[in-house]
C-alpha cells in the first residue's frame, strides 16, 4: 500500500527532526511519516446527542433546561396533590381516623401551648357531662373539714367579700352538684387552703 | 484542520452551535487517529465524548485556533490515559480468536512488508516507554508544541524535550535492529 504524504505532513515531522538534530535519518522520517497517517482517519460519523448539539444553539439548550425544571416542579406539584386527595380519601372513609387525628391535633396543641389551647377536653366516658376547661380558684372544702378562715394569712391581699361563693360539695342544696373540678393538662393541682392551714 | 482561524473561534462565541460542527468536521479524524495510535479499544465512541467535554467549553476557548486544539487534544489526552488506566484495572474478557492474536502475528518484517502504514507506526511504537510514544503522538498527530505538551503531560519544557529526544534515539535504535534482522 502506497501512502502519500502532504505537504503539511512532512513539515510537522521536519521540525520535531530538526528540534532533535536528527534531520540526516531518512528511516526515521518514514517511521514519523507512518504514524502521522494517524491524522488521515475516516470521518467519525457524530453520534445523535453531537448531532443535537451541532443542530441547535446554546439557546435552545437554555429553553431545554428550562422546560426540564418546569416539568421537575409539575411532577412535584402533581404528587404532592395526589397524596393530599389520598389522604382526604382515607379520612373521610374511616371515622376513627378523624377521632385520633382530632386527639392527635388536640395533644400536640395542649403539648405546645401547656394547655391554654381553649378548647375543652374531650370527655372520658359516653355519659359524662361536660366540665369547664378553666378550673375554679378554690375548690369546694371537702365535708368534715372546718371552712377556711377567714383573712387566711396565706391568701394575704384578697378581699373575703369578694370571694367566690362555694356551694357544699355533697349536694345537699337544691341545686344540682358542681362537677368535680378536674386536674387537665401540665396544670398542677390547686393547693387547698383549708389544708394549708391545718399544717 | 486548517479550516479553523483564530477569526471563526472569536467569532463564533455567538453561534456556538455552528462553530460546534466546523470543529468537529475539522478535529474529529486527528482525535480518532490520536486515540487509535493509543490503543483505545473504541475509538470512535472516545471521540464523541471528547466533543461532548469540549461544547460547553467552546465559548470561553482563549488563544484562538492554537487554544483551541490544545483544549481538545488536552480533553483527548485524559481520556486516553483514563482509558488505559481502567483497562489495567479492569482486564475485558474476549474470546479467542487466532486472527487477531498479536503473537501470530507478523514480525516486524512481515509488517514492514505489508506496507501498512498505521500497522508499521504500531508495531513501531510499542517498542517505546509510554511517556515516549505520548510525546510523540502529541507531536506528529496533535501538530503540539513542546511548550504545549508539557502543559498537558504535566511536565517541564525541558522534560519534554528530554523525552523527545530519547524517544527518537529508541526509535533509531529499534529500526536499526528491524534493517539488521531484515538484511
Amino acid at each position: 500500500m502506497i501512502t502519500r504524504h502532504t505537504l503539511r505532513d512532512e513539515q510537522v515531522v521536519d521540525e520535531l527532526l530538526l528540534e532533535t538534530g536528527s534531520e540526516d535519518a531518512p528511516d526515521l522520517r518514514a517511521a514519523l511519516l507512518d504514524l502521522r497517517c494517524f491524522v488521515a482517519s475516516p470521518a467519525v460519523v457524530p453520534s445523535a446527542e453531537l448531532e443535537a448539539l451541532m443542530a441547535t444553539g446554546p439557546a435552545s439548550l437554555d429553553a431545554r433546561r428550562r422546560r426540564n425544571h418546569r416539568r421537575t416542579a409539575f411532577t412535584a406539584v402533581a404528587i404532592a396533590a395526589s397524596m393530599g386527595i389520598g389522604t382526604a380519601a382515607v379520612a373521610a372513609a374511616d371515622p376513627g381516623f378523624r377521632e385520633h387525628a382530632q386527639q392527635a391535633f388536640t395533644t400536640v396543641i395542649d403539648a405546645v401551648t401547656h394547655g391554654y389551647s381553649g378548647k375543652p377536653t374531650p370527655a372520658s366516658g359516653p355519659g359524662a357531662t361536660k366540665t369547664p376547661a378553666r378550673v375554679p380558684d378554690l375548690p369546694a372544702p371537702a365535708q368534715g373539714l372546718p371552712a377556711p378562715a377567714q383573712g387566711d394569712p396565706g391568701r394575704s391581699g384578697t378581699n373575703p367579700a369578694s370571694s367566690p361563693v362555694i356551694p357544699p360539695a355533697n349536694g345537699t342544696a337544691n341545686g344540682p352538684a358542681p362537677a368535680v373540678p378536674q386536674r387537665q393538662g401540665n396544670h398542677p393541682a390547686p393547693a387547698s387552703p383549708s389544708f394549708k392551714a391545718h399544717r | 484542520m486548517d479550516s479553523i482561524t483564530d477569526d471563526l473561534v472569536a467569532g463564533g462565541h455567538g453561534d456556538c452551535a455552528s462553530l460546534f460542527s466546523t470543529v468537529y468536521r475539522a478535529f474529529s479524524p486527528a482525535v480518532a487517529g490520536y486515540l487509535r495510535a493509543g490503543g483505545v479499544d473504541d475509538p470512535e465512541g472516545v471521540t464523541h465524548d471528547v466533543f461532548l467535554a469540549v461544547y460547553p467549553r467552546l465559548t470561553a476557548v482563549s488563544g484562538g485556533a492554537k487554544g483551541l486544539r490544545v483544549l481538545i487534544f488536552s480533553i483527548a489526552h485524559a481520556r486516553l490515559v483514563d482509558h488505559h488506566r481502567r483497562r489495567s484495572r479492569t482486564p475485558v474478557p474476549m474470546e479467542y480468536d487466532p486472527g487477531r492474536d498479536d503473537r501470530l502475528s507478523a514480525s516486524a518484517e512481515d509488517t514492514v512488508l505489508d506496507g501498512n502504514a498505521e500497522a508499521n507506526a504500531l508495531a513501531m511504537l510499542e517498542g517505546l516507554s509510554e511517556d515516549h510514544r505520548e510525546v510523540l503522538r502529541l507531536r506528529i498527530i496533535a501538530e503540539l508544541s513542546v511548550n504545549d505538551v508539557a502543559s498537558i503531560m504535566q511536565k517541564s519544557p525541558g522534560a519534554i524535550t528530554q523525552l523527545q529526544h530519547r524517544a527518537l534515539a529508541s526509535l533509531r535504535k529499534l529500526l536499526k535492529v528491524e534493517t539488521r534482522v531484515a538484511s
